[in-house]
């Protein structure tokens, strides 16, 4: 296995414009358990990239090399008490324990987000701008680094959640949030899955504007906890209300438990059982209920009030079973962690219409495949 | 304004083409002359051109037809909401099919359950909300046309509003929508589900301006409606002092639903044509908005006020009720009517800068009005640094159009050299078409058109907008790029 380690933009098209057979494309190589096994002698590391470029607090907007540790940059924004709004974990950690956090860069490209997506959106609601390098070796960029921006179509969507297979991103653009000044957690304990899924959702249809309202089901008592961010006063008073009324007995958390288990729903690894297989499913918030008894996970999270749910199983799970499980109900799984030689679709398997056009969309970017043929989808 | 090459053999296939698109979809085409001029501009009235017919179909199965039939017969097709672009997206061309989507106009499901609601691409903007709201819902992004522009436009334009500095643009609010591609397939991005799975093609065509496909149907997330609001109306002595302000606000964490900053010349304007009750003496005033719980509203005045005092205000009010609310957005709602009364003809322009620009650029604007020789009232988005200078002139007047249009693209090109972008909400469309080099390479934009490519191989959907050179697909979904030149190359850009 050969690893091209650039250090320099003007490296990666060289790398990629070079390249007699197709590249695995990396950060730190973090989630290279996520996607199929990307088959090449090649990889194409772009953690030499690294170092916040940009960044203006006051304008809230930072630009930074792709390769950039994700820590290195919750740092450089927590000193100025702000934040990354769409509250990215350490996910790398579910393949490699103990690794290290991954990048930037392949935090955006795997469309990475916490609880506090939520109310702030995902990694795509917050990526302004990107330059990459596409499969024909040439540097293009797209966006800008303002919040509001239709010039060109929108590539930055296109670029969160495309695990490197159109281009390799060499830069990213992103605002950052101011951290809030206060945050309180409340939690329910001990009630049943379809109970604490409805509350959440009454929760959800509020406007107590949560910031997280995650259900615990992964050992232990079952916890069901609402976060409310924002200045002192108005999360006191919020927290007063929904305590009288949709959340009644609800128990205020210590904040440090609180950060606690919001941080640990964000990096999710320490919440599942190493040897299990992790999928992730979206369905409509109110068919989450079905959606666990269906497919009778051993332990399970769900965020977002239900829209999105962390399902572990002690075996190799049924892909299909639950490709078609959250089909039936109205959205899709992808699987994250999977068993030894699991082979099976990992992303959402598309109808022939829409994988034509993927296929497409690929070759407008990478006509020669060269960038992480497979990762995604078997011939894209 | 260069549009792309009639073709022949289209305008001399008129008449059948007319009869065969009348057998797909009965009593849904418009091809009389006379009948054609409804529809020869949108809201960039300086662009007119008559299509070569009006196609209003009702169903999603009859916009497949249509693009079917014209991708077999190489007819160009425009699509078209509610015809309130500013930027001529949905500029007819003559040798092209304008494909009116305003009669699927059918909410299909509200779903409280799941906070969203299913439409057809014709339901208007706010009718969306007149459907949710005895629920307490709403859906957030309001542009000050929602009365009229339809939600498929909204999509297509990826359109903003006032309250989008805390709610976000139409594609942070969009859950699935249903595409009709050139060929008459429909495909579905996302749906009722928090995302879509796979790419993010549903981000992908938000913002596409018509080119990529037509949007047959739309999830939107609803929102509980906040339980209250407040408004504060704050005089500035200077526009630096008032941007100074939004800018302390949102470093401050506030986030407010709105901040909005008119200048002198705008607040007369409206109080000639509705009196809101401004205060005249100031050189600009701040409207913010505050929702959510009453504490946490007359918290955030407070702050905001005492923000704005230390940034030199000369008065600050805040709204007593809803009715006085409504009474301090009326004059800014209305700025457009207004500036409307003013002059004949206007341009309403839409670039995005950082926000601590914001005086330079100001100042620069002000200075061109007077090289120009032209008036402008300055409205804008100031939370998120979206200007909308507003160029008045005269089209009867020798020149004056000229002279605007000269403004408009320097005040754009100011935009992009303090680190913004050629437009904010509005779109490209065909007037800011020739500027796309001022923000792009070559390289960059061969790569949009060649996503172009890989949904239109055929260049037939709204061809002549948004890229200032036409592109010919090559085999395998791809531009021809050859050496980094474009082809076409001699076109005439800016
Ligand atoms: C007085 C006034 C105020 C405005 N205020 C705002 C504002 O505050 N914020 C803002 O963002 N905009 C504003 N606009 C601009 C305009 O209203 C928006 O761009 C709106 O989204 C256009 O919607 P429409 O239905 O009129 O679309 P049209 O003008 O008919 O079309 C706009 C574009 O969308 C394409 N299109 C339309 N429908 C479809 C479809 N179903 N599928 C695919 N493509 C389609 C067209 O081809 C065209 O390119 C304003 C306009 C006016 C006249």
């Amino acid at each position: 296995m050969q690893i091209l380690k650039p250090d320099t933009e003007e490296q990666v098209v060289e790398a990629i414009r070079d390249a007699k057979a197709p590249l695995s494309v990396e950060g730190q190589g973090t989630k290279q358990g996520f996607g199929h096994p990307v088959e090449v002698d090649t990889v194409l590391r772009l953690a030499g990239l690294s170092g916040v470029t940009m960044y203006e607090p006051d304008e809230m907007v930072f630009t930074a090399k792709a390769g950039t540790p994700l820590a290195e940059i919750e740092g450089v924004l927590a000193e100025k008490g702000q934040c990354l709004g769409f509250e990215p974990g350490e996910i790398g950690k579910l393949w490699n324990e103990g690794g290290s956090g991954g990048t930037i860069g392949g935090t955006v490209a795997a469309a990475i987000a916490g609880p506090r997506r939520f109310a702030a959106g995902a990694a795509r609601d917050h990526l302004l701008g990107f330059t990459a390098v596409n499969g024909r070796g040439e540097r293009f960029k797209a966006g800008g680094r303002v919040v509001k921006n239709v010039t060109g179509y929108d590539l930055p969507k296109l670029a969160a959640g495309s695990f490197g297979t159109l281009f390799a991103i060499t830069e990213v653009t992103l605002r950052a949030l101011p951290r809030a000044q206060a945050a309180t957690v409340l939690a329910l304990e001990g009630k049943e899955p379809a109970a604490a899924l409805r509350i959440l959702r009454a929760v959800a249809a509020s406007p107590f504007e949560p910031s997280g309202l995650i259900h615990l089901a992964t050992g232990g008592t079952p916890r069901t906890l609402i976060r409310l961010e924002g200045h002192s006063e108005g999360v006191a008073a919020r927290a007063a209300e929904l305590s009288k009324t949709i959340a009644k007995d609800a128990r205020r958390l210590e904040a440090d438990e609180g950060a606690r288990l919001f941080r640990a729903a964000a990096d999710l690894h320490t919440l599942f059982d190493p040897e299990t297989t992790l999928w992730r499913a979206s369905v409509p918030p109110a068919r989450a209920h079905d959606m666990t008894t269906r497919v009778q996970p051993v332990a399970w999270f769900a965020d977002a009030a239900g829209g999105i749910l962390w399902l572990a199983f002690r075996n190799a799970s049924d892909p299909a079973a639950l490709h078609a499980a959250a089909r039936d109900l109205g959205g899709h799984a992808t699987l994250v962690r999977k068993g030894p030689a699991q082979t099976d679709d990992v992303f959402p398997p598309l109808d022939t219409a829409t994988l034509a056009l993927t296929s497409r969309v690929k070759a407008a970017f990478d006509p020669a495949r060269r960038l992480n043929p497979g990762r995604m989808y078997k011939d894209v | 304004m260069r549009m792309p090459d009639l073709d022949p053999s289209v305008l001399a296939r008129r008449a059948a083409l007319i009869d065969a698109l009348r057998r797909l979809v009965p009593d849904g085409v418009v091809a009389e002359d006379d009948a054609l001029v409804a529809y020869d501009s949108d809201a960039l009235t300086a662009y007119r051109q008559k299509p070569l017919a009006v196609v209003l179909p009702r169903s999603a199965d009859e916009v497949s037809a249509v693009l079917r039939f014209c991708s077999s017969n190489n007819v160009k097709i425009v699509p078209r909401g509610a015809g309130t672009s500013l930027s001529g997206g949905a500029l007819p061309l003559g040798d092209g099919v304008l494909l009116g989507l305003s009669r699927m106009n059918k909410i299909l499901d509200v779903d409280l359950e799941n906070r969203c609601a299913v439409v057809q691409p014709g339901v208007t903007n706010l009718g969306i909300t007149r459907a949710v709201e005895a629920n307490g819902f709403y859906y957030a992004p309001d542009p000050s046309s929602q009365i009229a522009c339809t939600i498929g436009g909204n999509v297509a334009e990826n359109s903003g509003g006032i309250h989008c500095l805390k709610y976000g643009l139409t594609t942070n609010n969009l859950l699935g929508v249903e595409l009709a591609l050139l060929d008459g397939t429909r495909v579905r991005f996302g749906g009722k589900a928090l995302d879509a799975g796979g790419l993010d093609l549903l981000g992908l065509v938000t913002g596409s301006e018509g080119l990529l496909g037509v949007v047959t149907e739309v999830t939107v997330r609803l929102r509980p409606k906040p339980p209250s609001a407040k408004a504060l109306l704050v005089a500035f002595p200077s526009i630096e002092a008032a941007g100074q302000c939004v800018a302390d606000v949102i470093a401050e964490g506030i986030v407010p639903a709105a901040m909005e900053i008119m200048d002198r010349f705008a607040v007369d304007a409206v109080e000639a044509y509705c009196a809101p009750g401004y205060p005249r003496e100031a050189a600009a005033i701040l409207i913010a908005e505050l929702d959510g719980m009453e504490v946490e509203v007359e918290g955030a005045a407070r702050e905001v006020e005492r923000i704005a005092r230390a940034n030199g205000a000369l008065a600050c009010e805040g709204s007593a009720s809803d009715a006085d609310r409504e009474r301090i957005w009326l004059g800014r709602k209305a700025a457009f009517a207004a500036a409307g009364r003013i002059a004949p003809d206007m341009l309403c322009m839409d670039g995005t800068i950082p926000r601590r620009a914001l005086p330079r650029v100001l100042t620069r604007i002000g200075e061109m009005s007077k090289e120009f020789g032209l008036p402008v009232a300055n409205v804008f988005h100031a939370g998120d640094g979206n200007l909308h200078p507003l160029i008045m002139f005269d089209v009867m007047k020798d020149g004056d159009l000229d002279r605007a249009e000269k403004f408009g693209a320097a005040i754009l090109t100011l935009c992009v050299e303090v680190g913004g972008v050629l437009t904010g909400e509005h779109g490209v469309g065909v007037e800011k078409r020739d500027l796309m080099p001022l923000m792009f390479s070559e390289i960059d934009l061969a790569q949009q058109q060649a996503v172009k490519c890989a949904f239109d191989p055929q260049s037939l959907l709204n061809p002549g907008k948004v890229f200032p050179s036409l592109s010919a697909c090559v085999e395998g979904g791809a531009m021809h790029v050859h050496q980094g030149r474009l082809p076409f190359a001699n076109l005439p850009r800016l």
